[in-house]
């Protein structure tokens, strides 16, 4: 379990240390990767730029997405990913303030596992780390390696 | 009904194959000459008459003439008689054959004179101008027996002669001698025939004409021409003869002869004796009587034809300058006109006769008619004009409320993203302190934190509501058929989902079915139900129902109040009825305003934006809002859509 990573796209470093809070609150304790920005997060899925010499193999268990991000925004990072073969399959999960619909409906036509909005409850904020940790890292199967 | 006459005129002369002006023309030239043909046929007609008048005179003194002509010939011959009964001669039986001779000289001398003889008293004939063999008695003959009776001169009736074979008429006188006794009578037999010849050669009756000589019984005595085939015959049935012998004086008939020959017959009785009556009557062809008034007829009609043809001429050349050329460049400019050519105009002098007066009024009105088309361009121009710059302008304004919508949705989802973050991170870092400083905190300090946490999460519902405020205000409207007692019944069940534990007695009118956007009446009713859900929430028999009034009530409304509007008779209003803790009517006008509330969030929690947009929902389906209640007693909101 504690090989899977977690890749967490935040550039609030509040939301930040609060989601990082919510992880080891609810025992997880896997290695969390936090990029700032989209552009990073990019470069880190595709290892290149800063993370070129990272081991493509070891791909995070799961992705968690802000959506309003500096440079690349989480939408755009998001249709990367999928257009590209080696990040077709990564499990994203977009974990945002936003409940637009507009923002709801691309997430999903895009391809997002799931969308999550954080709620401002920070009781209810854990319960949802909890549940997203739970299944991504625990119950969830990750799809095949190539 | 003389307009009628013109219209069937116009009609008929329309229908003819040259119904041009100029046929028109040469039909009212035929139609004002039409007097003069029955002018010259009445002249004729008068012409005829005189003619016959003519004929009829002539034929009559003609009659007259011959008549008595006869009576003159018949006195000679009396004379002559009575000379020859003075005669030795005739006197002697002894020099009879001496008579004979003398006789046949002197028939020899007259033409008409068929014989002459002598009778004796015994009536042998004794003497006689024609050879005769042995012994010939005559004393039968009315002309001998009444010479001898009467002893004067005697005329005998037609008969064919014994002696000569041929018709005759007998005249004898008798031999008297000195005692005044007859002892013979000398007689001449007339030859008719030779006589009616001799009466048309001494008049000049013309070619065709007949002459005929008859007695009052119809034997016909003499005609010309034919005397053979008619002399003897007795017609008494034929009509011309029954009407001269009706007439018995003189007369004139126009009828058909006994050849059935039509003629104008004169007749007049020209020898009458006791026994018997003896008529000429003489026949003229009508067509000799009418050949100058025929030959005047064709020439008047020739001439008239003449007159016609040349007066038709002049007008079927003269109409094409006078008539025809300016009426066709009429017609052409009208034709032209027509078609949309309003720059055409007649060219003609705007004289004052009627084609001038026309030219002029065409042209004015194509004059007229062209600025009038030139105006409509204009205007028409000015139109585009005014609508292009509409155009351009409401393009203008649909993007700058574009770029408005846009800006507004930007903000919304900056709102809606951006301030809850900060929220966010109050939350959970105050509750991070109450966990992890829980022994440095005293139960003031996590009291104080838990308020910062209950506050920070309101400002979150606020931000919420408001998002969907805004949201609801620029959705676009889709109308279609809702079901709005399914949709209450759906919002009710997710309710009681929310609060398995709550005991509400909901009812729900069935079949309340109306026209609108669904998502934005769930929105509606999710506020109203949910707002009677929450205020019942201390009933101990909660009540929420949902049904629909057929006449509005104008109740407490918060469209009335400000005076706008006035209910609707007939109106259809939906209702949501709870029992739950109600409000003061005096307040009920804040009701639907964003961020006014009537109860305090230690009451019953809220944000005071859910009336305001079940407000905005209904007036966007073009209805109103308005409630019912008092504190205590429940609340009825109303709304129409």
């Amino acid at each position: 379990m504690s090989d899977k990573t977690i890749l967490l796209v935040e550039d609030n470093p509040d939301d930040e240390a609060l989601t990082l809070r919510a992880l080891k609150k609810n025992n997880i304790l896997n290695r969390v990767m936090v990029v700032r920005d989209g552009a990073e997060a990019l470069d880190y899925l595709f290892c290149q730029g800063a993370y070129a010499g990272r081991d493509s193999s070891l791909q995070p268990a799961v992705t968690l997405l802000d959506l309003k991000l500096p440079k690349v925004d989480g939408l755009e990072v998001l249709k990367r990913l999928r257009a590209d073969a080696r990040t077709r399959l990564l499990p994203v999960v977009i974990l945002t303030s936003s409940k637009e619909e507009q923002d709801l409906a691309s997430g999903y036509s895009l391809g997002a596992n799931s969308y999550i909005r954080k709620p401002v409850d920070f009781t209810q904020f854990m319960e949802a780390i909890r549940q997203v940790g739970l299944y991504w890292l625990m119950m969830n199967e990750p799809p095949p390696k190539k | 009904m003389r307009k009628g006459f013109d219209d069937q005129l116009s009609r008929w002369t329309a229908r003819l194959p040259f119904s041009s002006l100029r046929a028109r023309l040469l039909l009212l030239l035929f139609l004002a000459l039409l007097p003069a043909y029955g002018f010259i046929l009445y002249s004729v007609f008068e012409a005829r008459q005189q003619a016959a008048e003519h004929a009829r005179e002539n034929a009559l003194w003609l009659t007259r003439l011959m008549a008595s002509e006869q009576k003159s010939l018949i006195e000679v011959i009396r004379q002559q008689l009575q000379s020859l009964a003075q005669l030795s001669i005739v006197r002697r039986p002894e020099q009879a054959a001496l008579c004979s001779r003398t006789f046949a000289s002197l028939r020899a001398q007259n033409a008409f004179y068929a014989n002459l003889g002598v009778i004796d008293a015994d009536g042998t004939l004794r003497c006689s101008a024609l050879p005769f063999a042995g012994r010939v008695n005559l004393s039968d003959r009315d002309f001998f027996r009444e010479a001898m009776r009467t002893r004067a001169f005697a005329v005998g009736g037609y008969q064919i002669s014994r002696v000569t074979g041929k018709g005759s008429a007998n005249l004898a006188y008798p031999v008297l001698d000195a005692a005044n006794t007859p002892q013979a009578a000398v007689f001449v037999a007339l030859d008719l025939s030779a006589l009616a010849d001799r009466l048309i050669e001494t008049t000049s009756l013309p070619e065709g004409s007949t002459l005929t000589i008859l007695d009052n019984h119809g034997t016909i005595l003499a005609h010309q021409p034919d005397t053979e085939q008619w002399v003897g015959k007795s017609l008494p049935d034929a009509p011309l003869i029954q009407t001269i012998l009706s007439h018995g004086k003189e007369g004139i008939a126009e009828e058909a002869g006994i050849d059935g020959v039509e003629r104008l017959y004169v007749f007049k009785p020209f020898y009458s004796t006791a026994a018997k009556q003896i008529y000429i009557s003489a026949g003229i062809p009508t067509a000799a009587v009418f050949a100058d008034a025929q030959r005047l007829l064709a020439r008047a009609l020739l001439l008239m034809a003449l007159v016609t043809a040349a007066v038709a001429a002049v007008i079927w050349v003269g109409s094409n300058d006078l008539l025809l050329r300016p009426a066709a460049t009429l017609m052409r400019a009208a034709r032209r006109l027509g078609q949309g050519d309003l720059g055409v105009r007649t060219d003609l002098p705007h004289t004052s006769d009627e084609f001038g007066q026309i030219a002029s009024s065409f042209d004015d009105m194509a004059n007229t008619l062209q600025t009038r088309e030139a105006e409509a361009a204009r205007a028409e121009e000015e139109i585009h004009r005014l609508n292009a710059d509409l155009e351009r302008k409401v393009i203008e304004r649909t993007a700058e409320l574009a770029a408005a919508n846009q800006e507004l949705e930007a903000f919304s989802y900056s709102v809606s993203h951006d301030l809850r973050a900060p929220l966010r991170a109050i939350d959970g870092f105050s509750q991070a302190v109450i966990e992890d400083y829980a022994d440095k905190l005293g139960d003031q300090g996590r009291d104080y934190l838990n308020r910062v946490r209950a506050a920070t999460q309101h400002m979150g519902h606020l931000i919420d509501d408001l998002i969907k405020l805004a949201r609801v205000a620029r959705a676009e409207m889709k109308r279609e058929t809702v079901d709005l007692s399914a949709l209450a019944g759906s919002v009710l069940a997710d309710l009681q989902t929310s609060e398995p534990a709550r005991k509400v007695d909901w009812r729900i009118e069935p079949g309340l079915v109306t026209s609108g956007d669904a998502n934005l009446l769930r929105v509606a009713l999710d506020n109203l139900l949910g707002n009677a859900w929450k205020f019942t929430g201390r009933q101990a028999h909660a009540r929420i129902e949902f049904g629909a009034l057929h006449q509005a009530s104008p109740g407490m409304d918060e469209v009335d109040r400000v005076g706008n509007r006035q209910p609707k008779t007939g109106e259809q209003a939906f209702f949501v009825r709870d029992n739950g803790v109600g409000f003061d009517m005096t307040y009920a006008g804040k009701l639907f305003s964003a961020f006014q509330r009537l109860h305090n969030v230690g009451e019953f929690p809220g944000t005071g934006i859910g009336l305001a947009t079940v407000r905005r929902i209904i007036h966007r389906h073009g209805g109103r809002v308005w409630a019912e209640g008092a504190a205590g007693k429940g609340a009825t909101f109303y709304f129409s859509l």
